[in-house]
């Protein structure tokens, strides 16, 4: 079963991207923040990290840097999950290495179906 | 320090007095020549004066245009410093070159400090004492022998000098200490006129962060209204994973509604549009009213009250007073875990400790205390590092709960917009007051203002004491 680390201050949102995976057969482990997601990254070797970026004691960006960073995660693909909306945003989630982003608000159609594209084919959204 | 040559036309034309044929006395004729050049002259600089975009490039203009319509040695420009209302040096001409000096180190001078107390053009001649005290930067090779302060004023209010020397020679006629009063004028309206338009770029600037803050706020409730809405409409679910998500939705929508109705709080605030009701308010029944707030959800042993002697009646708006005290206690609850004291304190001085900052309008971190009353509300809560006490009052700012720390905040995420704090420190600070923050991580916070005894007088729009409007 494929795992996918789901990080968020927003316990709303985490329990949203829950919902929405529940029953594509994945297994959904979740962070509260940075710190801990990226803790949890390490141990738990996802095989899809969900990022929000706005978050307390280290962004989102940040986090997918590190990810990025370490050779154990390297390949481990990254979705930002973002509410910011500027080009600029976009950029930097770039140029911190992420596979892709999806905007807030998204559907839970379309958030269902890119994560399985990037589980099953590695393609990457 | 940037140099800069002085350039101002000048030159006297002589052709006017050769035309006189017709009977008219030379001398009225004489006169009327140097009249119209120093119309000129003072409409050329006027001209430099009001193209003037930035605080330096308006001093040279004014330094440049002193020196070259006057003739003198050195010219300099004081304006009142906020700290303690002395006029300081911001920008020196010696000869051709111009100094500008930052608002941190611009120098003193004891002549500057008389020249303002005299309200009125001062001259003084060597010998006196006065002419020795100036920065070294003054003196050069040379002291000066007579110096001349005018008044710089918008109205009634003291902006600063404009101050002429010459080392050598003869005093300043009435007619040059009326034609530097005249350049002061003009000085003066720049300086006012670079202050509003200031004002009006920095107001721009903070409405287009908190458009841009906003969105990003408003998108998270949506995606939780999107999401859970378009998966009740797709899947088939029980009705007990029906409610959960439905009562989601509901708190969702709920956040939103407050979010949107203090974003309008804090526009208004941010723009200038408020108007306070100012009326004798009695401190102590505001702070019972506040404790009353909580005293539905079985949280009001918590919340105690202690006022000092001798707390005044104050003049403020009391609804929005009562608004900043409800917000600092909601922080307070926000952040401290169950049933730990919570306690508002009032006193006839300041409450803070000598090293606590006063947050002044944007930029101005450290304004002096406006004295008069204080309140405190002081918890025993989470506290926040030296790092976020800085951004506490940004919007949206949320201070995350301390590590390893799972007690203190037991929803795990402070209820509210984020917005509290901030709509509570422009609300004091309208008020002509100033808020501060004390916190240890782990023991506690105080957050805490001081109101003067008389609230400032605004004008009719509103605009004239909007916050950080400093050139």
């Amino acid at each position: 079963m494929k795992t996918v680390l789901v990080v968020d201050d927003e316990p709303t949102i985490r329990a949203l991207v829950n919902a929405i995976l529940d029953g594509s057969g994945v297994r959904t482990l979740e962070a509260a923040d940075g710190p801990e997601g990226l803790d949890m990254a390490r141990r738990y070797q996802p095989d899809l990290v969900l990022l929000d970026v706005v978050m307390p004691r280290m962004d989102g960006f940040a986090v997918c840097q590190r990810i990025k960073a370490e050779s154990s995660m390297a390949r481990t693909p990254v979705l930002l999950l973002t509410a910011l909306a500027q080009e600029s945003d976009h950029q930097r989630a770039r140029r911190a290495g992420a596979d892709g982003i999806v905007q807030k608000p998204f559907s839970p159609a379309v958030l269902r179906a890119t994560v399985e594209s990037i589980l099953n084919g590695g393609k990457k959204g | 320090m940037r140099g800069k040559a002085a350039a101002t036309p000048t030159s006297l034309s002589l052709e006017p007095l050769l035309l006189s044929r017709d009977g008219q006395p030379w001398q009225e004729r004489i006169e009327l020549v140097r009249l119209t050049a120093r119309s000129q002259a003072l409409y050329c600089s006027a001209v430099q004066i009001f193209a003037a975009t930035t605080p330096e490039s308006l001093y040279e203009a004014v330094l440049s245009a002193v020196s070259s319509l006057l003739r003198v040695d050195l010219a300099a420009l004081f304006l009142i410093r906020d700290k303690d209302g002395r006029p300081a040096c911001r920008a020196l001409c010696i000869g051709h070159s111009t100094v500008v000096f930052d608002a941190a180190e611009a120098p003193t001078t004891a002549f500057a400090d008389a020249a303002l107390a005299a309200t009125a053009p001062l001259t003084i001649e060597a010998p006196n004492p006065l002419l020795c005290d100036l920065p070294s930067s003054f003196n050069g090779a040379q002291a000066p022998a007579v110096l001349l302060a005018v008044p710089v004023r918008s109205g009634s209010e003291e902006l600063g000098l404009l101050v002429v020397g010459r080392r050598k020679g003869f005093s300043f006629s009435p007619d040059q200490v009326g034609l530097l009063q005249g350049l002061a004028d003009q000085t003066s309206l720049a300086l006012e006129k670079l202050r509003v338009v200031t004002a009006a770029a920095e107001q721009g600037r903070r409405a287009q962060e908190l458009v841009s803050i906003a969105s990003h706020e408003l998108r998270t409730p949506l995606t939780a209204l999107q999401g859970f809405s378009e998966l009740l409409l797709s899947r088939e679910v029980s009705e007990e994973v029906q409610k959960s998500w439905i009562s989601l939705i509901n708190q969702e929508s709920v956040r939103l509604g407050s979010l949107i109705g203090e974003l309008l709080d804090l526009t208004r605030l941010e723009s200038g549009r408020v108007e306070l009701n100012l009326e004798p308010v009695n401190l102590r029944d505001v702070a019972e009213h506040v404790v009353s707030l909580w005293r539905g959800e079985g949280r009001r042993s918590r919340l105690s009250i202690r006022f000092q002697a001798g707390v005044p009646c104050l003049r403020a708006d009391v609804c929005k007073l009562t608004r900043v005290l409800a917000n600092l206690v909601s922080n307070a609850v926000n952040y401290s875990p169950p049933g730990a004291p919570i306690r508002i304190e009032a006193a006839p001085r300041c409450l803070a400790r000598p090293s606590t900052l006063h947050l002044g309008p944007p930029g101005s971190e450290d304004a002096p205390c406006p004295a008069g009353t204080s309140i405190a509300i002081r918890d025993r809560g989470v506290g926040i590092s030296q790092e976020d006490q800085a951004r506490v009052f940004q919007p949206f700012y949320r201070a995350a709960p301390l590590e390893g720390d799972g007690s203190a905040c037991p929803a795990g995420k402070p209820s509210g917009a984020g917005l509290g704090l901030t709509i509570a420190r422009r609300l004091v600070e309208w008020h002509g007051g100033l808020m501060w923050v004390e916190s240890c991580p782990g023991k506690g916070s105080t957050f805490g203002f001081c109101l003067p005894l008389h609230p400032p007088r605004r004008s009719a729009s509103g605009t004239a004491l909007t916050p950080g409007a400093i050139v």
